[in-house]
């Protein structure tokens, strides 16, 4: 019985994507725990690239890509298959404006703990959906 | 242009009487139950589409290309509500044959 | 990856914010103190905040830590004591002037402080929201077998 069929790719996307978007609010958190500290530079984590890639790749191509021997390092930054997909930590390198040298701007890391929140909590409801939708075609709709 | 000529042509095809002045309709001439598996058919293929078009607009969404959260959800519902009327329909199709072989002639 | 380290780093800030509330408002509150336990005026504190998780045990799991892009809290490192000389004012009938009649007072500014507060209490809001959208997120994935 082809159990792992069950659920396609779409909802491993959505299960990475909700990984991703948690990892993400950590680092905003300790953004905004620092935003007072002297010298501190902000960090940024970013996906979507590389998820775009993925599903790119997966479109392409049926086969996954496979590393020619199990030693070879695979390249960073080219996650083939999804569960691959680690995300970049970017650091910015330039002190702060301000008597503190501080780089923290707090709006913004504010605005964009918002915005991942809401994308984090529309993740849930769409895989939760997913999930009702199969329970409902396997009960056979009564 | 011999117009008994045509007429004799679309005898040979099976369709007999005049052809009245307004253009020509042609009667269908499938049977009801080839009728049922074609709307049947294009409910199955319509509500398939209306799944992947979900599906893309999620992956749209995760990949940050769109950010219509509102898109993505109407697309989801609409998916879900006609799969559940496509399950609802074929039950009752399976029900109403179970009924008409249950009885007794 | 856990929403309870979220928690963790919004904790962390929320202390080093409220230590730095206590240090202003005992700055406020002495800021025309003239004698101490020490003797001379108060002198002005002010709280040292270093990127840190609080309870890193070693330099090393802490540069570590640093090296691989990891989020850190805040914790405060140093209460330090300002060292800039205080200020002067002349008043020959204060009992503790000196001979020349002046008296010397505090170094600590009220309007400084002022900004200060405003700033640490800014900064405390924006953590308590921050652990309010990971509890939110947190709560919000249970709900994915309903």
């Amino acid at each position: 019985m082809p159990i792992d069929k069950l659920f396609g790719t779409t909802i491993e996307l959505v299960s990475k994507n909700l990984d991703l978007r948690a990892k993400n609010h950590m680092y905003l958190a300790g953004n905004v725990a620092n935003a007072e500290t002297p010298y501190y530079r902000s960090k940024t984590f970013s996906f979507e690239d590389q998820l775009k890639d993925a599903v790119r790749h997966r479109e392409e191509s049926a086969a996954p890509a496979v590393a020619a021997h199990p030693n070879h390092i695979p390249l960073k930054g080219s996650a083939h298959r999804i569960e691959d997909i680690e995300g970049i930590v970017d650091e910015s390198n330039v002190n702060g404006l301000g008597r503190d040298g501080n780089g923290v701007d707090l709006e913004r890391e504010m605005g964009r703990m918002a915005e991942n929140q809401i994308l984090f909590n529309a993740s849930v409801k769409i895989l939760a959906k997913k999930f009702e939708g199969l329970k409902y075609a396997i009960k056979g709709g009564n | 242009m011999d117009i008994k000529g045509i007429m004799g042509n679309y005898g040979a095809y099976g369709i007999s009487g005049s052809i009245p002045a307004g253009g020509s309709k042609t009667t269908p001439t499938t049977s009801p139950t080839q009728d049922f598996t074609k709307a049947f058919g294009d409910a199955v293929s319509k509500v398939n589409d209306l799944q992947n078009q979900a599906n893309t607009a999620i992956e749209q969404l995760a990949t940050g290309e769109s950010k219509g959260l509102h898109e993505v959800m109407i697309a989801m519902e609409k998916a879900s509500i006609s799969f559940q009327f496509l399950t609802q329909v074929r039950n009752k199709a399976m029900e109403s044959y179970h009924e008409i072989m249950r009885m007794q002639v | 990856m856990d929403f309870f380290s979220s928690l963790e780093i919004s904790a962390s800030a929320l202390t080093a914010e409220r230590t730095r509330m206590n240090l202003i408002a005992g700055n406020m509150a002495n800021a025309n103190s003239t004698r101490t336990a020490e003797g001379g005026p108060y002198k002005r504190k002010d709280a040292v905040f270093t990127a840190r998780q609080p309870g890193a045990p070693t330099f090393g799991e802490t540069l570590s830590r640093f090296g691989s892009g990891t989020p850190t809290g805040v914790e405060v490192t140093a209460i330090l004591e300002d060292q800039s000389s205080p200020r002067l004012q002349h008043d020959p009938k204060h009992p503790d002037a000196d001979e020349k009649g002046f008296v010397a007072l505090p170094n600590v500014s009220i309007i400084e402080e002022m900004a200060d507060m405003i700033t640490a209490s800014r900064a405390y809001e924006a953590n308590i929201t921050a652990a309010q959208a990971t509890k939110s997120m947190a709560m919000k994935a249970l709900e994915l077998g309903q």
